[in-house]
């Protein structure tokens, strides 16, 4: 299937088979990725590249003649003279500037049904005079819209070897291998180098034209700007339709979320109960200790604290690939982007903004999707404000303690917390657009892709891609801080109250019922973690910064609450559980919300009044109370500026407005 | 005012990069491709957008005198350029200037 085609210039071949370098470059929709993943399998390592947020895979494939090439996956770009971030790594590396090592040569894949529009690139890289190999994928869909690309005559005129393929059934695939092993061997040149190739610096127009004479000799006429494919036209006419493209989208949403849902809490789940008993364990067979306690809660808790939001972010990233694959996400971009555009968001921001109701992590780096920085950055900035599944169990214990016995009122105040996060987050879009961020989003400018069958393979090898970036990078910080939380939670130690000693004395006595010793037991267990809560540094620290939160309503067991919830939102449940006098059990049952209900504070007063309760949630529903979330931010943004920024505007929002809730609600006579 | 509000001027290339074909005195004046209805055949004339959206237009295969096809009108607007399929923003499409194709055909 290869073309014979001309080769580069003259060194003999080497007997020495070091890893060669290959940079594999190519328009975006070409198939660049699928080429990657058929080249080098699923060894790839994914990370950025140096100094950068942009994403880089390197991998490695063997080659006929004892070949290695480590491939460098760089980004899909349209040509090299564009001023835009992954434009300037790619001519970096293409001339081995900074901290880069030049290629030994270059492959492109270029997309059979768009021959013109690659070419330009083609003709770019031409002139960088390294070897050039050309995958010419898609030949089967061009054949099927009539355009029938002679390899032969193409390789002619690029001076350079053309590989035909279809790398989506990874036809061709070999091919590309034995070309390759030729151009790094550097064999003498078949024939004579091409003539005509635009030179070093030649302007879009001129490569355009080269471009079009190119495919004419090819494929045996020019482009067809007439040639429309009514298939293409019928699906985008629904697609991006202001009435059937939103309910089209709604359904495409509705979809991905349920299986997001549905799917991953099955893993996740699993993966907390896996880690429980290996907690449970590690407790049995290690004495008694500070070291038992770091290993069985700190490293144990950390990693399981880590490793819970794998199933997520790794069934997300494989549904948005297969969405992606098909073409159908550049269409939904377009809907989304007339209701977003009025926020100062883009359309692209939509995914990430909906995955964020699931979790915010998934959703914060799925802004990879978007191409312009500073849409990037407004759609991260605003994306905690939507209510994640953490936020779940607060809201259900505080809607419960602020409408008793009212689940309609209940379910309503629910439904607006959600409400007023979706609208926190636009309305803070609106406020960064013309503050932090100047300007509008970006207007769209999109390419459509063909539609087509999405890639099983592809989606796996993204899946695992990003989870293990999500492991290498943020993971290994998020269990760095779950340690020290739980440090600060757990030490110093403080001595068992008088009353847990006694219950303890009285339990140990033959003389009465089992229930009987099994109540006075946990009756001096909750007395007992009450007062190491209180005693710890976290519970010091509450005391310290009670005095600021009391203008919102809390004392001193709220704000022990709130402050350890900055970890995570959920742990805001348990700790107020565990203040109360209960277990540690994070799971919302009637009786922990009616112990709650009826708990009190140091001066005999309701722990949590109507106002207290709304004040609270208001608090939560705004309040960046996610460390994890925090070091995605600075990972996706490449600064902890960004990071900062986000913790500082969302704590600032959340203590303003559930000042000004308690404050009103007091003010019309609400306790 | 954002950096994308500001009313840019047209941008174009310089004259020497004038177009292949003749241009007459009869020559029409360039409209919006958003005036145009869904089938209209036209060539590229030049742009009235900011310099990120059109060197990106340009990388995508808008350069000068270059014939497109209107596929879609309206929100989004949906152009052939040769064989690629560009989604445009209404705002995009106000600021691409085109006129009608008189060698269509």
């Amino acid at each position: 299937m290869a073309v014979a085609a001309p080769q580069t210039t003259g060194a003999a071949s080497s007997t020495v088979r070091d890893a060669a370098r290959v940079a594999l470059i190519g328009n975006p929709n070409t198939g660049k990725t699928t080429l990657f993943n058929r080249l080098c399998g699923a060894r790839a390592k994914t990370s950025n590249f140096p100094g950068t947020t942009t994403a880089s895979r390197v991998g490695r494939a063997a080659l006929p003649g004892d070949w290695i090439a480590e491939i460098i996956d760089l980004p899909g770009l349209y040509e090299l003279g564009l001023d835009v971030p992954e434009t300037r790594i790619a001519r970096d590396v293409l001339s081995g500037a900074g901290l880069y090592r030049q290629p030994d040569a270059v492959l492109v894949v270029i997309d059979a049904c768009n021959l013109t529009r690659n070419l330009v690139l083609v003709g770019e890289l031409l002139a960088y005079d390294l070897p050039v190999v050309v995958a010419l994928n898609m030949i089967d869909l061009a054949q099927g819209r009539g355009l029938t690309i002679d390899g032969q005559k193409l390789s002619e005129r690029l001076g350079c070897p053309v590989v035909p393929m279809i790398a989506r059934r990874g036809d061709g695939v070999d091919e590309v291998r034995s070309a390759l092993a030729r151009s790094l061997g550097r064999t003498p040149p078949a024939q004579a180098p091409a003539v005509g190739i635009p030179g070093e610096g030649a302007s879009i127009e001129v490569l355009t034209n080269w471009a079009d004479d190119v495919m004419a000799y090819s494929a045996g006429r020019p482009s067809a700007p007439h040639a429309r494919d009514p298939f293409t036209e019928r699906l985008d006419g629904v697609f991006t339709h202001p009435a059937l493209g939103l309910v089209v989208f709604l359904l495409v949403m509705g979809g991905l979320f349920y299986t997001l849902f549905a799917l991953a809490t099955i893993p996740m789940d699993l993966i907390e109960a896996t880690f429980a008993r290996l907690g449970d364990f590690a407790a049995q067979v290690l004495p008694e200790g500070p070291v038992r306690d770091l290993v069985s809660q700190g490293i144990i808790g950390g990693v399981a604290g880590t490793v819970v939001f794998l199933p997520q972010i790794c069934l997300l990233f494989f549904l948005i690939s297969l969405l992606e694959d098909t073409g159908y996400l550049a269409r939904a971009a377009f809907v989304m982007d007339r209701v977003l555009r009025r926020f100062g968001l883009p359309g692209h921001a939509f995914v990430p903004l909906l995955t964020s109701s699931a979790c915010a992590l998934p959703g914060i780096m799925s802004t990879r999707l978007i191409p312009d920085r500073r849409d990037r950055l407004a759609t991260i900035l605003v994306a905690p404000l939507m209510s994640c599944s953490a936020r779940l169990p607060v809201y259900v214990l505080l809607t419960s303690l602020l409408f008793p016995r009212q689940p309609l009122y209940a379910a309503a105040c629910f439904a607006a917390c959600y409400l007023l996060g979706a609208l926190a987050a636009l309305g803070t879009a609106t406020l960064i657009g013309r503050t932090w961020l100047r300007g509008e989003a970006r207007p769209m400018v999109l390419e459509l892709p063909t539609y087509k069958w999405p890639s099983l393979r592809n989606a796996v090898f993204t899946a695992k891609d990003q989870g293990l970036a999500f492991l290498q990078t943020a993971g290994t910080v998020i269990m760095a801080i779950c340690i020290v939380m739980w440090w600060l939670s757990a030490y110093p130690q403080v001595p068992p109250p008088e009353r847990a000693v006694a219950l303890r004395a009285q339990a140990s006595s033959a003389t009465m019922s089992d229930a009987q010793r099994d109540v006075w037991l946990a009756e001096a267990e909750a007395l007992e973690v009450k007062a190491s809560q209180r005693g710890s540094f976290a519970g010091q620290l509450g005391r310290l910064a009670q005095p600021v939160f009391a203008p919102l309503g809390f004392d001193a067991q709220l704000t022990v609450g709130i402050l350890t919830s900055f970890l995570a939102r959920e742990v805001f449940v348990s700790t107020m559980s565990v203040l109360v006098g209960g277990s540690g059990d994070a799971e919302v049952d009637v009786g922990v919300i009616e112990r709650i209900r009826s708990a009190t504070r140091d001066d005999g007063t309701p722990l949590f009044t109507a106002a207290t309760s709304a004040s609270a949630l208001v608090f939560f529903v705004l309040a960046m109370q996610c460390l994890p979330t925090l070091t995605v931010t600075r990972r996706e943004t490449g600064s902890g500026r960004y990071a900062f920024l986000q913790f500082a505007y969302m704590s600032v929002l959340a203590y303003v407005a559930a000042l000004v809730v308690y404050q009103a609600l007091r003010a019309g006579g609400i306790q | 005012m954002g950096r994308r509000d500001v009313d840019l001027p047209m941008i174009e290339p310089p004259a020497t990069a004038a177009p292949a074909r003749a241009t007459t005195p009869a020559d029409p004046d360039p409209i919006p491709l958003s005036s145009l209805r869904a089938g209209s055949v036209v060539r590229f004339r030049g742009t009235a957008l900011d310099p990120e959206s059109c060197d990106l237009l340009r990388a995508l295969g808008l350069t000068r005198e270059c014939q497109l096809t209107l596929c879609k009108a309206g929100e989004p607007c949906i152009v052939q350029v040769r064989s690629t399929r560009i989604g445009l923003s209404g705002k995009v499409a106000d600021g691409i200037l085109v006129v009608p194709d008189t060698q269509e055909g």
